[in-house]
């Protein structure tokens, strides 16, 4: 889930009256697993010392019990925010730490990160992807998830990854990125189903991916994954109390925050959210096609 | 096939729903009856056959909407009931009505209803779904700018390099999941063909009518209304899922262009297998003509979606 706009409680976003984000860990109505393995933040306000510098709260356990946060949520507004509940296999095989918790945020770089994904075989990727993350980011990574990875070969493709960018140099940035991990599947042989739903932000513009690399190629490994399910391809949606553009606000999400859908519209499967602000306190919304 | 997209319409079909009364429940409402509510799950259809309905949509400022009115011969709530869908609008009865009730347990003896009566009320709902599917795409279409259409390009040829996918595959996806018996599955695929097609491959050109109807069974197929430099995503069509409809069950031009967006395996039915399909009283042929009606029925679900346009690539 990600936020940009006028400043809002967290409260109203994580535990909104009709059923915030937080309720999607043990009550997901869009996806068959619950989401088990962790909550993380990262929130960004102007009122903040160091503004350009987010709050972040990551823990492995089930934010539905965790009176920290809501005592937080209570207290604290943001112009931004990316939220996340990490969603784990129920398997002994599963990382569950601190380390695995999204939003990724590497010290000295400004842009956060969250993945609702998985690459499939992964393992087999990892040691390609060496060869084309810059080693100062390399160094950066701490866990085991290929989200990290991902956010590390992202930062790669920018000039400088340190510095402040742009909304639409780290939109060239993401999709140069799914290009090299299209290119390292193929000469691996990896082509089964694997989902790349990014969000992106700096507190400053936002950018949300609902893609996948080979939709409708199911595992032959008897998984949870091996056969179709009602949203195998995983949905993104946002809402936009006062419009899309021209508006002050815009919530993304992986499922509607409320418990009807009204006012909520769906990402198209392949595309990417852009959404920057235009300086007269308005957002811009943008939609685009992600290559082929 | 049956062309008309009312069920009262000529040739009329009240003699036969009349003979499926232990399918169909009568119904008498009076004037200001709710029959369904926004959100709620959808477990029931209405079949009219006098009177008048409203249906409306509450808006995210908390007012109503009013979509669409519908009255004799036309049928309310069979989306959702066939998708397991919430409502996504809520139908009042504006004047007494009269008409049937057909719920989800009466559709699964439909389903395997051999009946002529069964086979006539199956076809004319596939024809009532596929004409809504039109009219979706339709109204797409209308707000988008028509430039620069160039040169029209032919579709793609299939290619014939796969086997056919297991049927314990198949009979894992959603649309084989109600077949009765797994030999069913195998029976509607036995004497079509499996073709394969290259990611980016064009399958079906708007305003072309399509040979044949097509089920992705592995891969996707991108189904979209593109005009300019935006573009409407009609449906995603994943494993499971048919692509075609309009043109092949109605035998008009279709509306929307299909590319495959990964490399894509299809079952490829012919127009006339199809049709005899869709005529056949035997089990497999009922089994997938009314997975055929759901599929429809999702599809007009998937093109309703609250969805952002996108900009396209050149």
């Amino acid at each position: 889930m990600a936020y940009l706009g006028k400043p809002v409680l967290l409260d109203e976003l994580l535990y909104g009256a009709e059923g915030g984000f937080v309720q999607q860990a043990v009550d997901p109505q869009l996806m068959s697993l619950l989401n088990l393995g962790g909550f993380g933040l990262a929130a960004w306000a102007p009122s903040f010392p160091q503004p350009s510098c987010p709050v972040t709260y990551r823990v492995p356990t089930v934010p539905t019990f965790d009176r920290n946060l809501r005592a937080l949520a209570q207290k604290v507004e943001a112009t931004a925010i990316v939220a996340h509940v990490r969603g784990v296999l129920y398997s002994e095989r599963e990382r569950v730490g601190n380390n695995n918790v999204h939003p990724f945020l590497f010290d000295g770089t400004t842009v956060a990160l969250a993945q609702n994904g998985d690459l499939y075989d992964f393992g087999r990727m990892r040691f390609d992807l060496v060869e084309r993350v810059r080693p100062e980011l390399g160094a950066l990574i701490e866990g085991t998830t290929d989200t990290e990875w991902v956010y590390a070969l992202i930062l790669s493709m920018l000039d400088d990854p340190f510095a402040w960018v742009g909304a639409e140099e780290m939109a060239e940035a993401v999709e140069r990125a799914l290009e090299v991990l299209r290119e390292l599947r193929s000469a691996r042989g990896i082509a089964v189903q694997s989902p790349v739903n990014l969000v992106l932000t700096d507190g400053r513009w936002l950018l949300a991916t609902r893609f996948a690399f080979d939709y409708g190629w199911y595992p032959e490994d008897g998984s949870f994954f091996a056969s179709e399910r009602e949203h195998d391809f995983t949905t993104l949606w946002f809402r936009a109390p006062d419009g899309t553009n021209g508006g002050s606000s815009l919530i993304v999400a992986s499922e509607p925050l409320t418990r009807h859908h009204v006012g909520w519209f769906e990402v198209p499967e392949y595309s990417m959210l852009m959404v920057e602000q235009t300086g007269r306190g308005e957002l811009s919304v943008d939609v685009r096609e992600l290559p082929w | 096939m049956v062309t008309s997209s009312k069920l009262t319409e000529e040739p009329s079909l009240e003699a036969e729903l009349e003979e499926l009364h232990t399918v169909l429940q009568p119904l008498h409402l009076p004037a200001g009856a709710r029959l369904f509510e926004q959100g709620e799950p959808g477990d029931r259809m209405v079949l009219i056959a006098d009177g008048q309905t409203r249906s409306s949509v509450r808006l995210p400022n908390g007012t109503e909407q009013t979509l669409s009115r519908a009255g004799a011969g036309d049928v309310v709530g069979e989306i959702a009931l066939l998708t397991g869908a919430p409502r996504s609008a809520t139908v009042i009865a504006v004047t007494p009505l009269r008409g049937w009730t057909l719920d989800r347990h009466g559709f699964d003896l439909l389903r395997r209803d051999p009946r002529g009566a069964a086979i006539a009320v199956v076809q004319r709902l596939i024809t009532l779904a596929n004409a809504r599917l039109r009219d979706c795409c339709t109204e797409m279409e209308e707000p988008m700018m028509r430039a620069n259409a160039g040169p029209v390009k032919q579709p793609d040829p299939l290619r014939h390099d796969v086997p056919m996918p297991a049927v314990e595959y198949l009979a894992s996806l959603l649309c084989f999941a109600r077949f009765p018996h797994p030999e069913d599955v195998d029976a509607t695929v036995r004497h079509v063909p499996a073709n394969s097609a290259e990611r980016g491959a064009l399958l079906i050109q708007e305003g072309m009518q399509p040979p044949s109807l097509l089920l992705v069974a592995r891969g996707a197929v991108e189904v979209m209304i593109r005009h300019g430099g935006t573009a409407r995503r009609v449906r995603l069509a994943g494993p499971g899922r048919f692509v075609g409809h309009n043109g092949i069950l109605d035998e008009e031009p279709s509306p929307v262009i299909a590319r495959c967006r990964e490399r894509s395996v299809l079952i490829t039915f012919p127009r006339a297998t199809i049709k005899t399909y869709l005529a056949d009283p035997s089990r497999p042929s009922r089994a997938l003509s009314t997975a055929l009606l759901e599929d429809t029925a999702r599809a007009v679900r998937e093109a309703t979606r609250p969805m952002a346009s996108t900009t396209v690539r050149r």
